[in-house]
């Protein structure tokens, strides 16, 4: 890695299923440490993009830059060692249901890790506890609620520990109470933790709270990038198309720390779209 | 004639296995994703090499995944006991009818040519080198190959194979090899049962309905019975349990479309898997008696 290489580079990244086109010719960098929130339509491609980031599928075409090495390039073997450097919270959060809380949270850790199994208690319990779903350990994931099985799904992509974790839509099918926590502890894993994330979302209010940057992916490309108070301020067409159309109530709007205050948010919000 | 319809299974088997492997696009070590469309239909020529080709490909992965440690002995032994000990009450069910329904037509046949006498010598023969393994695959692995593809279905379709693969672990090594080595454990030992139990079943009623001694009946028997039809008859299990494991979790893997996905999956590993039974047990059968001729 060499100083001013970003830690992903996607270069004219195309993925085709049989003739349909799903990403065509699509560029993104994500820095290290950074949150960059992936917004866009059902069908737009978002999470066929999560899964190449997380080399779970291989593009058609084009690049994937990890630390400056192409992941598309490498063999089986390469690809899984590269693998483990990525975590991924699924949408349906996709834990193992013949397996307990536990034993979710511990089989990265005996799989890909080898960790003897004092090391895998100790750190499958601290992590439990930090995403505060300690008390549900023995539980099967059958019996927890959609909100438990989403933070326990990002319990088992932090247990591992990765450089740089994907939430497919982490709050899909969640109370607003719910998507608020777990935007909180999206938050937190990467103020706490130093995680880059790529956040796959249609939540614009996720997408406003927790990231550090917005891209808005239609038909197959980004077809607009700022941070989230410049991503609102825009005139652009299909950014201003898609925040009215996803019913975003910027009156709903907490602060983000450091940034333009909610109320200075709502003004801006409402000065561009009046002008619009 | 027998050597030359050896020679062409051969030929064709080597023909067809790389061809259908290179007709193979999209089983690399990443797999399968659970966004790509939904597999084509195994009666059209060409999905049929598709799904041939697709299978060869998981079954060459499990096979090299079998030399990487830590071995799946937890898992496999899993397996064992949903694939074999579960299907322990349906086995010898079927297997004691059976044997019944076959002992009872062949002393009412033989009867009318005053052979009732040569009942148990057939019953033994036909139990040990074919109906025994055959039949117990073909209802047993009915139950087996619609579980397997069921449970691994569902898994893709929540996306948990997925997952299994983004927490560094290999689906092929930790869900298809334990079932490929569980099933083919269990094949032979479940073949045995019937084979016991279907005797006895056969043995029981030609005492009680045709007054056949079951001394006698298991007595010629044993005079007809050699180990090469014992042998002829269990060495094919072991194959009839890859098939059954193979086609459950190639049709498991590769299921689309949500619940529906699921049901189509089943069925078609029921399907295919009785099919690929008797259709193998031709091509075993014709080796078998090469190596143990009648």
């Amino acid at each position: 890695m060499t100083a001013g290489t970003p830690f992903i580079a996607v270069r004219g990244l195309v993925k085709r299923y049989d003739d349909k086109v799903v990403l065509d010719d699509l560029d993104l960098t994500v820095e290290r440490g950074e949150t960059v929130a992936i917004i866009g339509g059902s069908g737009s491609g978002k999470s066929t993009l999560a899964r190449l980031l997380v080399a779970l599928e291989r593009p058609t075409s084009g690049s994937i830059l990890v630390d400056g090495c192409d992941i598309t390039t490498l063999d089986d073997l390469e690809l899984a060692t590269v693998r483990r450097r990525f975590a991924m919270v699924f949408q349906r959060h996709a834990l193992l249901d013949s397996m307990t809380v536990f034993d979710n949270v511990a089989f990265p850790l005996r799989e890909a890790e080898h960790l003897p199994s004092s090391a895998v208690r100790d750190r499958v319990e601290r992590v439990l506890r930090e995403l505060g779903v300690d008390g549900a350990a023995n539980k099967l994931p059958g019996e927890l609620s959609g909100g438990m099985a989403k933070r326990v799904g990002i319990a088992r992509a932090m247990a591992m520990q990765p450089e740089l974790l994907v939430y497919d839509e982490p709050t899909s099918g969640l109370d607003p109470v719910n998507s608020r926590i777990v935007d909180g502890l999206i938050e937190r894993m990467r103020s706490a933790h130093g995680v880059t994330s790529v956040v796959i979302t249609h939540d614009m209010v996720t997408a406003y709270r927790i990231s550090d940057r917005i891209a808005l992916l239609a038909k197959g490309r980004i077809v607009a990038e700022g941070t989230p108070e410049a991503f609102l301020m825009t005139h652009q067409e299909t950014v201003r198309e898609f925040a009215q159309a996803s019913g975003m109530d910027v009156a709903r709007l907490g602060p983000r720390p450091g940034r333009m205050t909610p109320e200075e948010v709502r003004r801006a919000w409402y000065r561009a779209h009046e002008q619009g | 004639m027998q050597l030359q319809i050896i020679d062409v299974a051969v030929v064709v088997a080597a023909v067809f296995a790389p061809a259908a492997d290179a007709v193979s696009g999209w089983w690399r070590a990443t797999g399968r994703g659970s966004q790509e469309p939904k597999p084509p239909s195994w009666v059209e020529p060409k999905g049929f090499f598709w799904h041939v080709g697709n299978a060869t490909t998981m079954t060459f992965g499990a096979i090299r995944a079998l030399f990487r440690r830590p071995l799946e002995l937890r898992g496999t032994i899993a397996q064992v006991e949903a694939l074999g000990v579960e299907s322990v009450g349906i086995a010898i069910t079927t297997a004691v009818f059976v044997g019944m329904v076959m002992a009872v037509q062949f002393a009412y046949g033989l009867q009318r040519f005053g052979g009732m006498e040569y009942t148990g010598r057939i019953v033994g023969v036909s139990f040990s080198r074919e109906l025994a393994p055959t039949l117990t695959a073909v209802i047993v692995g009915g139950r087996m190959s619609a579980g397997i593809a069921a449970e691994i279905g569902s898994m893709a379709v929540t996306e948990q194979i997925d997952a299994i693969r983004s927490l560094g672990a290999d689906p092929l090594k930790k869900l298809v090899l334990p079932r490929i080595l569980g099933a083919t454990l269990v094949m032979p030992v479940l073949a045995v049962l019937a084979l016991v139990t279907g005797f006895t079943g056969a043995m029981w009623i030609t005492d009680n309905q045709f007054g056949i001694p079951c001394r006698f009946f298991y007595q010629t028997a044993l005079e007809s019975v050699t180990l090469g039809d014992l042998w002829s008859g269990l060495i094919k299990c072991p194959f009839f349990g890859a098939i059954i494991a193979i086609v459950g979790c190639h049709f498991g893997l590769v299921t689309r479309g949500g619940t529906v996905g699921v049901g189509r999956a089943t069925t078609m590993s029921v399907v295919v898997t009785s099919t690929f039974i008797l259709i193998s047990d031709f091509f075993l059968t014709k080796v078998t008696l090469l190596i143990w001729p009648s």
